[in-house]
C-alpha cells in the first residue's frame, strides 16, 4: 500500500428511476485520482461529470459502486462526515454571514480551537488577498471577488480532496485566465488533490495535470492535456478538445519497414503502429493506433489542423504522403490563419498556418494546392 | 418523482429534511386534525341529533333537522308533506346576494385591476398597497364603518339632503341593496388582486395584433383580452362567492331582521339556551356541502386547464 | 410590459373606476375617522374637533369592558401567533425542502383547510365539538380555535419566502461539517427570518380580527375587542365605537406597513 490514491471510482453508476423512462447519469465508471493532482472532469453538458463531482461530495446518492478516499468507503457517509470540500458553481456564500464568518464556518463547525480558527482564517483569506474585506457581506464583493471567498471557505479546514464545480464559468475572459493561474498556483501552495470540472477544453488544457474527457455518462478517455490532444482514443474526443480532421482509411497491416523507425516516430506508451491506406488517395501510411485493428478493417483516422502542410501546387510526381485539393476560404485569425480545403475526392479538410511568415502569400482562394499530411501526425481512431 | 419514500437511502442527503418530513407535520396534522376535521365530523353528527330543548342535543338519532330544513308539514307536523321553502327560500336569497356581489366587484374590480396593472411597476406596486390596506383593517370595522355611512341618519343622507339632491332620508339601510354594498366592501380586494395577477401576466401584443387586424378596443377586450386573463376572473369571482355565501356580518349589521341569510341562520340556531343545534348543524353541513361542490369544480376546471389546455 | 401604446391597451372609464374603487374601499373608513374627532353628543352634526370620544374610550364607563377586552385580544393573538408561526415553519420545512413523501397532496390540502371552510361553518363545529367534550368554553378554547384557522395565514409568506431561498446554501452548509441542526440554525433560519415576521404579522393580525369564529366559541361573559364592539353596534351605533374603530384602524395600518417593510428588508438584504 505504497501509494494510495486520493480518490477511487469503483464502478459507479448512477440512475435517476422513472416508471417508464429511468435515465443512466453514470455508466459503470472506474478509475483513479492520484494524491496531489489537479484534475479536471471535461464534457459537454450531460455527460456526467457534475454528478460524479456531487457524488464524490456527498450530495448524491451512488446507484452501484464505491468511493474511495484515501483507500477508505466514503460511499456511505454525510456530506458532512466526508474531509472533502466544495467551490459551488453559483459560490453559495451565506449572505448574512461576513467574509470572514463564511471561511471560518467550516473550521467552526469542525470544533477546532479559536485561536487555530483566528489564524487559519486570516491566512487563507491573504492566501486570497481579500483580507481587508473580511468584515464585508458577499452582496458587496464582485463575482470574482466572491469566488476567491468560496475558494478560500473550501480550503480553510484543509480538506483532503477539493472540488470545484465550473467555479469560473460565471466570469468574464480576462478574469478568467487570471483565476486559473490563480487557482493553478494554490493547487501547487496546498498540495490538496483539486478536482475541478469545466465544460470548457481550454481551461482544462492549461489547468489540469490529467484529463478525464466525459460524454453520455461514460468516461471517453483518461490522460495528460498532451496525451489527450496528441492521442485521442476516439472521433469523441478527437473533436471535442480542439479541432480534428476525420478521414477515412483502411488497414492494410502492421507497419511496414520499423527498422526506419526513427527517435521521434517512437511509439507511445499503449500504442502500436499499422499501416494504412487513406481513402482521398495517400497509401501506405504508418500511423499510430492505441488499438490492434485486423488487415483490411475500415478505421477513422484523425489529423490536426496546424499539422497539414499547405504548399502551391508544383511539378514533379510521388510527394511522400501528398496529395491535392482547391483553397476554398481562407480565415485570418490573429495569431493563424485557418485555411479550408476540398480534396480532389470531394472530402473536406481544415488547415491551420501560424502566421510567422506570410504563410498564405502563395496561394488563394481557388488555387489548386499540395496537401501534405505528415504521418507522425496522423492517429487512428478507436470508433 | 412521486412514489418515493425517504427512508433508507444510501448516505448521501440533499436536504437536512429528508426522513423527517412526517415529524415534522405532526404538530400541524395533529393541530388542524383535531380542532377542525373532528369537529366538521362531529357537527356532522349532530345534524342527525335531536334537539334538546332545554338547550344542546340528545343523543337520540334522526333525520329531524334536515326533515325540517326541506319539508314542510304544517304547524303541527301533521300535514302532508311539501316542500319547505322558507329555507330554501333563504339560501336562494343568499346564493343571489352572493353572486350580485360577485358581480358588483367584477364590474368594478375588473377595470380597477387593467387600470393598475398598466401604470408603471412603481406607481403599481403602490396602487396594490392601498388596495390592499383596507382589507386588513377589521371586517368589523369595515361593516360598521358601511353601516354608519349609510344609515338614514347618516353622513351620506346629510350630504345628500344638505345638497338639496333629496328631500328626505334614502332608507339605505336594512335592505337588500346594502347587504350587497356590505359583502362588495367586504371581498372587492379578492376580485382586484388575482385579476390584476392575471392581466400582469398577459402579452399586451396579443392587443396589438388584434387592432392589427381591425378589431376595435371593445371588441378587443371582449374577444382577446378576457379570454386570455380567464384564469384570474375566475379566481376572483370563487374568492368572492364563497365567503359571501357564508357571510355573517354585512347581512346582519347591514341587512337587519328582516333580511335573512344563512349565517345569521345559522347563528341563530346557537344564540342562548333556545337555540336548535342540529338544525344548525344540518344547515352549516349544507352549506359546505355546496361550498365544497363548487370548490371540486374549480380544481377539476384548473386541473384540466393544466392538463388539457395551452 | 407597463409602456404599451396608449391607443391599443387604453379604455375610456377605467381610470375613473379605478378610482371610484378607492374611494369606496376608504370613504367609509375616512368618514369613520373624521367622525370620531367629532366635538358633539350627536354623531351626525359635525361641531368642530375633539379628542372627548378617545377619552370616553380610555376613561369612561366602558373603558374598563374595553380594555380587558382590548387584552384579551391582544393575549390570544400573541399566543395564536406564536404558536401557529411555529407549526407553519416545521410544516413549510417539511412540505418545500426534501423530496416527495407519501402524503404530501393531502397535508397541503389540510394545511389550506382552515381556508376553504367557511368561518360560520368553522365557528359552528368548533363550538359543538367543545360542547360535545365538555370543554369549558372561555379564553383557551378561543385561542385553540385561533391557531387553527392562523396556520394557513402564517405558512403561506414562510412558504413563499422558503421557495425562494435555493437549497445550495444548505448543500454549503452541510459540505463545511454543519450537522442538519446546524444548518437549519445558523443558514437556513436566518434566511426565512423576514418570511417567519411576515408570518407572524399576518396570523396576528387575523386573530386580532377574528370576530364570528370567536364569538361562537368564547361563551359568555369573555369579550375580545371584536365582539366588544359588536355587542356595542347592537345596542347603537355611538362615538365611542368610531374612536375605537379608528384606533384599530391604526393598528391595522401599521402592523401591514411593518409587515411590508420587512419582506422589503428581506428582499433588499439578497
Amino acid at each position: 500500500m505504497t501509494d494510495t490514491h486520493a480518490i477511487d471510482i469503483v464502478s459507479v453508476t448512477k440512475v435517476y428511476p422513472h416508471r417508464t423512462d429511468p435515465v443512466v447519469a453514470l455508466d459503470n465508471i472506474s478509475f483513479s485520482i492520484g494524491d496531489n493532482e489537479f484534475f479536471t472532469l471535461l464534457g459537454p453538458s450531460g455527460c456526467g461529470k457534475t454528478t460524479l463531482l456531487r457524488m464524490i461530495g456527498g450530495f448524491e446518492d451512488i446507484t452501484k459502486g464505491q468511493i474511495l478516499l484515501f483507500g477508505d468507503d466514503i460511499s456511505r457517509l454525510q456530506s458532512n462526515q466526508r474531509p472533502v470540500n466544495t467551490v459551488f458553481q453559483q459560490y453559495a456564500l451565506f449572505p448574512h454571514l461576513t467574509v470572514y464568518e463564511n471561511v471560518a464556518f467550516g473550521l467552526k463547525r469542525l470544533g477546532r480551537d479559536t485561536d487555530f480558527i483566528k489564524t487559519q482564517t486570516h491566512a487563507m483569506l491573504e492566501l486570497i488577498r481579500m483580507a481587508e474585506f473580511a468584515e464585508r457581506k458577499p452582496s458587496q464583493l464582485s463575482g470574482g471577488q466572491q469566488q476567491r471567498v468560496a475558494l478560500a471557505r473550501a480550503l480553510a479546514p484543509q480538506p483532503k480532496v477539493l472540488l470545484l464545480d465550473e467555479p469560473l464559468s460565471a466570469l468574464d475572459l480576462k478574469l478568467r485566465q487570471a483565476m486559473r493561474e490563480e487557482l493553478k498556483e494554490i493547487q501547487k501552495h496546498t498540495g490538496i488533490t483539486f478536482i475541478f470540472v469545466t465544460h470548457d477544453q481550454e481551461e482544462a488544457l492549461t489547468m489540469s495535470d490529467r484529463i478525464a474527457v466525459m460524454s453520455n455518462g461514460q468516461v471517453q478517455q483518461i490522460g495528460s492535456p498532451k496525451e489527450i490532444y496528441d492521442n485521442p482514443t476516439n472521433i469523441f474526443v478527437a473533436n471535442f478538445i480542439g479541432e480534428a480532421n476525420i478521414l477515412k482509411a483502411k488497414v492494410t497491416g502492421p507497419e511496414k519497414s520499423p527498422a526506419k523507425a526513427s527517435k521521434a516516430q517512437a511509439a507511445a506508451k499503449d500504442q502500436v503502429k499499422l499501416c494504412v491506406d487513406l481513402e482521398c488517395g495517400i497509401k501506405g501510411l504508418n500511423i499510430f493506433s492505441q488499438s490492434q485493428f485486423q488487415k483490411g478493417k475500415q478505421i477513422n483516422v484523425m489529423i490536426r489542423p496546424e499539422r497539414i502542410q499547405i504548399k502551391p501546387l508544383t511539378r514533379g510526381r510521388g510527394k511522400v504522403n501528398t496529395i491535392g485539393g482547391t483553397v476554398k476560404s481562407i480565415s485570418y485569425l490573429g495569431t493563424d490563419t485557418q485555411v479550408q480545403l476540398l480534396l480532389d475526392d470531394g472530402e473536406s479538410l481544415l488547415a491551420r498556418l501560424q502566421n510567422t511568415i506570410d504563410a498564405t502569400s502563395s496561394f488563394g482562394v481557388g488555387n489548386k494546392v499540395e496537401i501534405t499530411i505528415p504521418e507522425i501526425a496522423i492517429r487512428a481512431l478507436s470508433e | 418523482m412521486a412514489g418515493w419514500i425517504t427512508k433508507g437511502g444510501n448516505g448521501a442527503q440533499t436536504s437536512i429534511v429528508d426522513g423527517k418530513q412526517h415529524i415534522l407535520l405532526m404538530p400541524a396534522w395533529f393541530v388542524i386534525g383535531i380542532l377542525l376535521v373532528i369537529p366538521v365530523l362531529v357537527m356532522l353528527i349532530y345534524s342527525f341529533l335531536t334537539q334538546d330543548f332545554r338547550g344542546g342535543v340528545i343523543w337520540e338519532f334522526t333525520l329531524e333537522a334536515y326533515d325540517q330544513f326541506f319539508i314542510d308539514r304544517g304547524l303541527f307536523g301533521d300535514e302532508p308533506a311539501r316542500i319547505e321553502w322558507t329555507y330554501l327560500g333563504i339560501f336562494w336569497r343568499s346564493f343571489l346576494q352572493a353572486l350580485f356581489a360577485m358581480v358588483f366587484c367584477f364590474l368594478i374590480g375588473f377595470p380597477t385591476a387593467y387600470f393598475i396593472a398598466t401604470r408603471a411597476p412603481k406607481s403599481r406596486s403602490f396602487w396594490l398597497f392601498l388596495i390592499t390596506i383596507p382589507y386588513w383593517v377589521n371586517l368589523l370595522i369595515r361593516t360598521v364603518s358601511m353601516k354608519f355611512l349609510i344609515r338614514d341618519t347618516g353622513p351620506l343622507n346629510n350630504w345628500l339632503m344638505s345638497w338639496g339632491v333629496i328631500d328626505d332620508p334614502i332608507s339605505m339601510i336594512n335592505t337588500n341593496f346594502a347587504i350587497q354594498l356590505g359583502l362588495f366592501y367586504s371581498y372587492l380586494p379578492f376580485m382586484v388582486l388575482p385579476i390584476y395577477a392575471s392581466i400582469e401576466r398577459y402579452n399586451f401584443a396579443l392587443s396589438e395584433a388584434a387592432a392589427d387586424l381591425y378589431s376595435n378596443r371593445w371588441t378587443t377586450l371582449f374577444k382577446v383580452v378576457i379570454p386570455a386573463v380567464k384564469p384570474g376572473i375566475i379566481a376572483g369571482c370563487i374568492l368572492v362567492f364563497i365567503p359571501s355565501l357564508g357571510a355573517f356580518l354585512a347581512p346582519d349589521l347591514l341587512g337587519g331582521a328582516k333580511n335573512f341569510m344563512i349565517g345569521s341562520l345559522v347563528e341563530e340556531q346557537f344564540k342562548g339556551q333556545s337555540g336548535d343545534w342540529p338544525f344548525g348543524a344540518a344547515v352549516s353541513m349544507i352549506l359546505l356541502t355546496i361550498i365544497m361542490i363548487i370548490l371540486l369544480f374549480y380544481a377539476r376546471a384548473q386541473s384540466r386547464d393544466n392538463n388539457g389546455g395551452h | 410590459m407597463a409602456k404599451t401604446s396608449q391607443r391599443i391597451s387604453w379604455y375610456p372609464g377605467f381610470r375613473e373606476m379605478a378610482w371610484l374603487c378607492l374611494i369606496i374601499l376608504y370613504a367609509p373608513l375616512i368618514i369613520v375617522m373624521v367622525y370620531s374627532f367629532n366635538n358633539s353628543p350627536s354623531i351626525t352634526v359635525w361641531k368642530g374637533f375633539s379628542l372627548v370620544w378617545y377619552n370616553e374610550v380610555f376613561f369612561g364607563p366602558e373603558a374598563g369592558k374595553f380594555k380587558q377586552a382590548t387584552v384579551n385580544s391582544l393575549t390570544i393573538a400573541i399566543l395564536a401567533a406564536v404558536t401557529s408561526t411555529v407549526i407553519a415553519t416545521l410544516s413549510a420545512l417539511a412540505m418545500i425542502r426534501g423530496r416527495a413523501f407519501r402524503g404530501q397532496a393531502v397535508t397541503f390540502g389540510l394545511i389550506n383547510l382552515p381556508l376553504m371552510v367557511p368561518e360560520i361553518v368553522t365557528a359552528v363545529a368548533t363550538l359543538i365539538f367543545f360542547a360535545s367534550i365538555g370543554f369549558e368554553r372561555g379564553l383557551l378554547s378561543i385561542l385553540l380555535a385561533h391557531i387553527v384557522f392562523c396556520i394557513p395565514f402564517a405558512y403561506l409568506p414562510i412558504a413563499a419566502r422558503l421557495q425562494g431561498i435555493s437549497n445550495v446554501y444548505e448543500q454549503a452548509a452541510r459540505d463545511l461539517y454543519a450537522t442538519p441542526g446546524q444548518t437549519f440554525r445558523l443558514i437556513l433560519f436566518p434566511m426565512m427570518l423576514p418570511g417567519i415576521l411576515s408570518g407572524f404579522l399576518l396570523a396576528f393580525i387575523i386573530s386580532l380580527d377574528d370576530f364570528i369564529i370567536t364569538n361562537f366559541v368564547k361563551g359568555a361573559g369573555v369579550e375580545t375587542l371584536p365582539t366588544a364592539i359588536f355587542g356595542a353596534v347592537k345596542q347603537g351605533i355611538k362615538p365611542n365605537i368610531m374612536a375605537i374603530s379608528t384606533l384599530m384602524l391604526a393598528a391595522s395600518i401599521l402592523l401591514v406597513t411593518i409587515s411590508y417593510l420587512i419582506s422589503r428588508m428581506g428582499n433588499n438584504r439578497d
